[in-house]
């Protein structure tokens, strides 16, 4: 990087490093701990334009469209721990809220931390390669899937705090445990007792399109998503949002 | 506030949190390392990464199970060109099987990934902060349309300061195991494959290991017992220890090794 900090900036940018280490540990957390809610009210920005949440099938652009699919998210949670209810009886004393991330066990385990603070400190970005390990109900029952791909950020200071601003999460590995991968997605066969768990109408992104795709024999060569650098201020950068 | 290191030197404030920095922008061009290697962009991982001042590229290496690459130059041919032109000859062959896919750059690499994550980081500064030592886990997988698995490795790597940035100076990986999903991890170590590479067709995907294979003596690879996990521990590299300065390390190039000389490779010069 070109320009010379003070003794003084680069603690202050230590800092910054660390906070944002510490926002995408806390959003590991919450997703491990099912507390998806805080993820969107805690750690996502209020005030930067156009935040974008991205996936292979596309992106869910906006404050409303976000808050969307994590509100989406928790009724499908919610689902869940009903279907849980009814296929073990000894569970029926507890209310959906009570069950809520029942039979649930997704740590993401966040590696290779790539992280670059713009010069004006006001923008960040930042990428992770994720082992994730997704142990959950699907429309099969009980169902362990790995998950594995880039997860991409830019990130914002909005009051002092550093806040996610665009999230790319590309996976470029899914597949049902001890199965191959290659070519794609094969889910296990759908059992009946579950099978209103895949019967959910999850909200579409609002921008959809093929951001990325599961390793095949036609996925292209090109980096995707790209690895930040460094920079100065955030108008020049790319960003992983749209 | 000073502050005391090594016994030999009291840092001032400027300098600690200039060796913090140091080791912030070690892992940023470790998990650069990791990210052109996944998309095979090695060509571009050399010139962006690896050290690139005329007398610390000539101790450059590369090592493996079974030895190491000595030498950027080496390095480029076999681990940055050759792996071009396998993707190219790769590329050619898919679009022969299926014209619709288009002959461009973006598809060099169609349909491969090699993803070697690193976790566990250990790094060891210098106390004269121009090189440090660095050590990580790295579970993995490689991934191409003949053949894809899992990964488990170690990455052992001296990185050097050049005109205020770390560069890759020494790479060592050695590999604990490469597994199909869904099999255990028995068979032959990675040291017994690399000494004798299956047919091509039958590997891990990636071709060959950038040093393995050679029939022909080599100059700028030599060849040890680098690295196993036949006997559990035995071979396996040490872990950094604080130093002040690079010579009172144990490299983790070839150098590091016993019977190894620069000047077998460039007679003194």
């Amino acid at each position: 990087m070109s320009k010379q900090f003070t003794t003084e900036e680069l603690v202050g940018r230590w800092e910054d490093y660390q906070e944002i280490v510490n926002l995408m540990g806390r959003r590991s957390f919450y997703n491990l701990w099912k507390l998806e809610d805080k993820v969107w009210e805690e750690l996502w920005c209020k005030k930067a334009p156009d935040p974008c949440l991205g996936f292979n099938d596309g992106y869910y652009k906006g404050y409303e469209a976000i808050e969307g699919w994590f509100k989406a998210t928790k009724e499908l949670g919610l689902l869940k721990a009903r279907v849980a209810k009814k296929n073990h009886p000894e569970l029926a004393d507890k209310t959906d809220e009570e069950l809520y991330g029942v039979g649930s066990l997704t740590p993401d385990n966040l590696t290779t931390p790539l992280v670059y603070i713009a010069e004006d400190g006001q923008t960040a970005k930042g990428m992770w390669y994720a082992l994730a390990h997704i142990t959950d109900y699907t429309e099969a029952g009980p169902t362990t899937i790995h998950q594995w791909g880039w997860i991409a950020v830019d990130f914002v200071k909005e009051d002092g705090a550093w806040k996610i601003w665009h999230l790319l999460d590309t996976p470029e590995i899914k597949h049902v445990a001890g199965k191959k991968w290659y070519g794609g997605y094969e889910p296990k066969p759908v059992d009946p007792a579950y099978a209103e768990i895949g019967e959910f109408d999850f909200p579409k992104p609002n921008v959809p399109m093929k951001v990325n795709e599961l390793l095949n024999a036609k996925r292209p060569g090109k980096p995707n998503p790209l690895a930040p650098r460094p920079y100065d201020t955030f108008a020049n950068t790319f960003s992983y949002g749209i | 506030m000073a502050h005391t290191m090594f016994d030999k030197k009291i840092y001032s404030d400027a300098e600690r949190i200039q060796r913090v920095w140091d080791i912030i922008e070690i892992k940023n061009v470790m998990a650069l390392h990791i990210y052109y290697h996944c998309y095979a962009r090695q060509i571009e991982e050399l010139e962006d990464i690896w050290v690139q001042k005329p007398e610390n590229k000539k101790t450059a290496s590369f090592g493996q199970s079974r030895g190491y690459m000595l030498g950027y130059d080496k390095i480029m041919q076999a681990y940055g060109i050759n792996n071009l032109n396998n993707q190219k000859k790769a590329l050619a062959e898919a679009i022969a099987n299926d014209p619709t896919i288009e002959d461009c750059e973006d598809n060099l690499g169609l349909g491969q990934s090699f993803v070697h994550a690193i976790t566990t980081p250990y790094i060891e500064l210098a106390g004269d902060g121009q090189t440090a030592q660095g050590v990580w886990y790295t579970p993995g997988h490689t991934s191409g349309s003949d053949r894809h698995g899992y990964m488990y490795e170690k990455y052992f790597i001296d990185f050097i300061k050049e005109d205020g940035e770390w560069k890759i100076w020494h790479l060592f990986v050695g590999t604990d195991f490469s597994t199909p999903p869904g099999e255990g991890f028995g068979g032959p170590t990675e040291l017994e494959r690399e000494k004798n590479p299956p047919p091509p067709g039958q590997g891990f995907p990636g071709g060959p290991p950038p040093g393995g294979g050679n029939k022909e003596p080599d100059p700028y690879y030599f060849s040890c017992d680098a690295y196993t996990m036949k006997f559990n521990y035995c071979h396996q590299k040490p872990l950094p220890k604080p130093y002040w300065t690079f010579s009172e390390t144990r490299s983790y190039g070839p150098d590091g090794e016993e019977g190894f000389s620069w000047d077998m490779v460039y007679g003194g010069k």
